[in-house]
């Protein structure tokens, strides 16, 4: 049957027309009845579309997880969303499945079997409602019965809302279970350690310096200030080839584990938090063996032109003395810097192949065939020996592009100088020169990088070795909490009444711990005095300029140790160890050396006769040497 | 009323004493009622409730009438008053002795109508039920031949044990049940109205018995099967006297027939004619049945329906009445498969499981404007 709807039906709002009562009240149950679904909906399923948007809320650790790197805050922001999205979604779900009108005819019917009748009004309706003009009495008496039966029938009565029988009792439920649901949906495991083990002040001091120092290592590289704009525009020459987009990423890398870091720090998640800090040690270490390797392939590659020039130049100053040219005297200007160790590798060896090349081009007026031929011989074999030391380091593995060029280059360069195309040579070995360039600007441009994880690492160690007392403070605290404290040795000069009833293990802890905490307080003071590069001046070596700096390191220190970085270390170390027995390991601690190690190869005090042997004793007690190509 | 004695048929008519008992027709007459209601001309609705009232106290009147002989049988007697007021036959089923004759005897004396009898056996032949065309003697000496009506013509037949005559008899009465005329020499007799038959079938014996195809059955309005009473009516008949008093008369021949025309007024609801056609629909859809009901049914279940409407003094059918008279309206309409019946599924039981499947609404009206 078609739904009847009198507002539609005009002939249905004419007072003269029969059945327009049981029109007017069907429509009038209809909406009834709509609302009784309603209620009766809230009361029958109200309760599960609020447990489904609780247990929605409560698996908010399941469906939507915090990351290590998001604050725990947001743990109850986002239950809070879910609810709100579960409340919504229940919302339309109630709308949709209670929003249509029961039809006419049921809700008839409906109140018939209300009323006791057997179809009566049902079927006054559709009497009343057909289009046929068939008239019968027994219509008009069905309809005349139905009217008479609905009018003045107080439908509130035959069709009644349900009702919940605790109105009160059901909404306290329903809040009590929203905010359980809020609660379990807050939850995070980093709420345990963060309330079983906070992190301590000294903690949060250095995570906030480790956060400081990585935000300026982002903004370090873009500095104008710390490129030299000599060696910017030698670069912009060279511009050829890859950029440092391999150190940069590291150091980003860098950066972001010691952001990570801070991070699982302030989540409480100490083991995490290490496991980054030395994630930010292993990086530091690998720009550190690249930026070794590329120097040391230049001074190979320098060495193998300097032997040769060294021998050349002083021939060559013979032979310039005696021809009283001064082609000699420029080749011998080279290795004078580079003995001087004042130079870089980079320069000699562009430096030497220009020189080369200009003698190639511009043979010396006035010498002899013989004396010509000898010295394009004596030029080939140097050339055969620079190809050969280039070579043999291009050919390693994890070699650069740049590397390969330039041994290519060389190769080529000798090649042509052994058929004796001068040219071709000149042009090689020009070409060679470009790719020395190039290494260099790598080299630099990792040495920065290195600089800059120097000091991440800086604040990386203290922060590792402040966790690492934390957690052994704790421990011992759990182990006094469990009755089993040591034998009654009295403990070392305390600071305050716990420690000096504490044993002396926990008092040498407790040192450290002071020992770290008078360490970052002349950090922080250091910080608020001078600015930010001045301040981590003393504690990372200046690479560019060769000197180690000692302005924060004590003198009692200075005494005792005389690598100036070496200082902290055994200060951690001493700090650290526990009756006589070092707590911390020998591969977390090396990190802080390595960096002195590189100072004083890069100072005068060792020998460059010696240096190659110191080099390879510290690579060999570097922890996983073995490991490492 | 002439009393009526057709041999060798076992015929039995009202005796005088009931007729002096039972209303007169001649003495009361029509109903004011229905003198002053012609059929088709518009009534008012205080006149149409009139009417509608008188119809339902005469059919309350029967089924009072019926229930004061007959025990523990109310169903079965409100069914049959119902195909009464529909104008339909009964067949009713059951075992001897449990009131089958009793039954049509009473309603004939409710009606004071003619009642006949005839006892169905092998050897009857059609024209002992229709009658035939007897040589007869004139006053003048000439003869020619004179038909010479047979027991059909009464108003309330009782059709004993239907099923042991031929074929060839119960055809006859069937068609006579259908057309309600005899013809008979090529000349076409109308039945006296209101014409009813009540045939009955024993169960029990079913050797050399003729069963009635189902064609013949789907003449029948109902198929009522009567069920052994309880304890307590059986004590109810055996305190009362071997052979109770028939009741008086209720009523006529006629205002019966126009109280079945009261009841073919009655209208009905389109979802209630749409409940009827959607379960004879789904008649086909009994699982294991060989087939369903026809278009027959529908009109069958309708009629029941406006009769019983009138006999609660409703102005239209309902879905309700529908379902009341629809297994016996649809018991004999319907036949079970083998499988079936080897699974123990009798029709009734189909029946009211189609009864609870089978919506009152329409899906898609149940599903909202």
């Amino acid at each position: 049957m078609e739904p009847v709807h009198a507002a539609k039906r005009p002939e249905l709002t004419s007072a003269k027309r029969p059945g327009v009562t049981v029109v007017t009240v069907v429509e009038q149950a209809r909406r009834r009845l709509r609302a009784q679904r309603r209620a009766s909906f809230r009361v029958r399923h109200g309760a599960r579309l609020f447990l489904a948007a609780a247990t929605i809320t409560a698996l908010r650790p399941l469906v939507w997880p915090l990351a290590t790197h998001q604050p725990l805050s947001l743990g109850p922001v986002r239950s809070l969303i879910l609810l709100v999205i579960g409340l919504v979604t229940t919302g339309l779900v109630f709308v949709a499945a209670t929003r249509r009108l029961p039809s006419a005819l049921a809700t008839a019917r409906r109140l018939d079997i209300a009323l006791g009748l057997d179809d009566i009004i049902a079927s006054a309706l559709s009497f009343a409602t057909q289009r046929d003009n068939r008239s019968s009495g027994f219509r008009e008496l069905t309809i005349q019965r139905a009217t008479n039966t609905l009018r003045g029938l107080p439908l509130e009565t035959i069709l009644p809302r349900p009702t919940s029988p605790h109105p009160r009792r059901t909404i306290a439920s329903s809040v009590l279970l929203m905010l359980v649901a809020v609660l379990v949906g807050s939850f995070d495991p980093a709420w345990v350690s963060l309330l079983q083990r906070p992190p301590t002040p000294e903690e949060q001091a250095l995570v906030a310096a480790l956060v400081r120092v990585a935000e300026e290592a982002n903004e370090a590289p873009n500095d104008p200030e710390t490129i030299d704009e000599e060696e910017r525009a030698r670069e912009d020459a060279y511009s050829s080839g890859g950029s440092g987009s391999e150190t940069e990423d590291a150091l980003e890398i860098a950066r972001r584990r010691a952001n990570h870091a801070a991070d699982l720090m302030a989540r409480g998640n100490r083991e995490g938090a290490l496991r980054e800090l030395s994630a930010v040690r292993s990086g530091d270490r690998e720009a550190s063996r690249r930026e070794r390797e590329l120097d040391s392939a230049l001074r190979d590659l320098a060495r193998a032109l300097q032997r040769a020039e060294h021998g050349t130049s002083e021939r060559g100053s013979r032979a310039g003395a005696r021809q009283g040219g001064e082609q000699g005297g420029e080749a011998g200007r080279a290795p004078r810097r580079a003995r001087r160790g004042k130079t870089r590798p980079a320069s000699d060896v562009r430096e030497s192949l220009r020189l080369l090349t200009k003698r190639l081009r511009e043979p010396a007026r006035g010498s002899d065939t013989e004396t010509a031929e000898a010295e394009q011989r004596r030029t080939l074999e140097r050339l055969q020996r620079a190809a050969q030391a280039a070579g043999e380091r291009a050919a390693r593995p994890g070699a650069t592009e740049a590397e390969r060029a330039a041994a290519q280059s060389l190769n080529r360069a000798a090649e042509a100088l052994s058929r004796g195309e001068r040219d071709a040579a000149a042009d090689a070995m020009a070409e060679a020169a470009q790719r020395a360039a190039e290494l260099e600007r790598q080299r630099r441009a990792m040495s920065r990088a290195a600089e800059q994880m120097a000091r991440l690492l800086e604040r990386a160690g203290l922060l590792e070795r402040a966790v690492r007392l934390a957690m052994l403070n704790r421990e011992s605290q759990s182990e006094r909490d469990a009755g089993r404290e040591g034998d009654g040795r009295s403990g070392t000069a305390g600071a305050s009444s716990e420690r000096a009833s504490s044993t002396a293990a926990s008092g040498a802890r407790s040192s450290a711990l002071a020992s770290l905490a008078a360490r970052l307080a002349g950090f922080e003071q250091a910080e608020s005095v001078g600015t930010a590069s001045q301040l981590a001046e003393p504690h990372v070596p200046d690479r560019r300029n060769g000197r180690g700096s000692t302005a924060s390191a004590t003198r009692s220190s200075r005494d005792r140790v005389d690598v100036h970085e070496g200082t902290r270390a055994v200060q951690a170390i001493e700090g650290l160890g526990v009756d006589g027995e070092p707590t911390q390991a020998y591969r977390d601690v090396f990190p802080t050396y390595d960096a002195v190690i590189e100072d004083a190869l890069e100072n005068d005090h060792v020998p460059p006769a010696r240096r190659d042997v110191v080099r390879r004793y510290f690579e060999s007690i570097r922890p996983g040497a073995e490991r490492s190509p | 009323m002439s009393k009526e004695a057709v041999d060798p048929i076992d015929t039995e008519a009202t005796s005088a004493t009931e007729h002096e008992r039972s209303v007169d027709p001649d003495e009361s007459g029509p109903h004011p009622l229905y003198e002053a209601a012609p059929r088709h001309r518009e009534r008012s609705k205080e006149d149409v409730e009139a009417r509608l009232t008188r119809a339902q106290e005469l059919a309350n009147a029967i089924q009072v009438g019926l229930r004061s002989v007959i025990f523990g049988q109310d169903e079965t007697l409100e069914h049959v008053t119902t195909c009464l007021l529909a104008g339909g036959h009964v067949l009713l089923e059951g075992a001897p002795g449990l009131g089958k004759t009793q039954i049509v005897r009473t309603l004939s004396t409710l009606l004071s109508g003619r009642f006949a009898r005839v006892q169905f056996t092998p050897d009857l032949m059609p024209s002992d039920v229709l009658g035939t065309s007897l040589v007869v003697s004139l006053p003048n000496g000439s003869k020619d031949l004179q038909y010479r009506e047979g027991p059909v013509f009464t108003n309330l037949l009782l059709a004993d044990e239907i099923n042991r005559a031929t074929p060839k008899t119960q055809s006859a009465l069937l068609e006579a049940m259908g057309e309600r005329t005899v013809s008979v020499d090529g000349v076409s007799r109308p039945l006296p109205r209101p014409f009813f038959v009540l045939a009955t079938e024993n169960p029990i014996e079913m050797e050399g018995v003729f069963p009635l195809p189902e064609a013949q059955l789907d003449r029948f309005l109902m198929k009522l099967v009567l069920k052994m009473p309880d304890l307590a009516t059986l004590t109810a008949i055996a305190a009362r006297a071997e052979e109770p008093d028939l009741p008086c008369a209720v009523t006529t021949p006629h205002d019966l027939e126009a109280t079945q025309a009261i009841a073919r007024e009655i209208p009905s609801a389109p979802h209630v004619l749409s409940f009827a056609a959607r379960l004879v629909l789904a008649t086909h859809q009994i699982e294991g049945a060989r087939y369903g009901a026809g278009p027959r049914a529908v009109q069958a279940l309708m009629s029941c329906a406006r009769a019983r409407a009138l006999m609660v003094g409703r102005a239209c059918t309902s879905i309700a009445d529908i379902k009341a008279v629809a297994v016996p309206v649809l018991r004999h309409r319907v036949a079970l498969g083998f499988e079936a019946e080897a699974m123990g599924v009798s029709v009734e039981q189909a029946l009211a499981g189609l009864l609870q499947v089978v919506p009152d609404a329409e899906p898609k009206n149940a599903s909202g404007s």
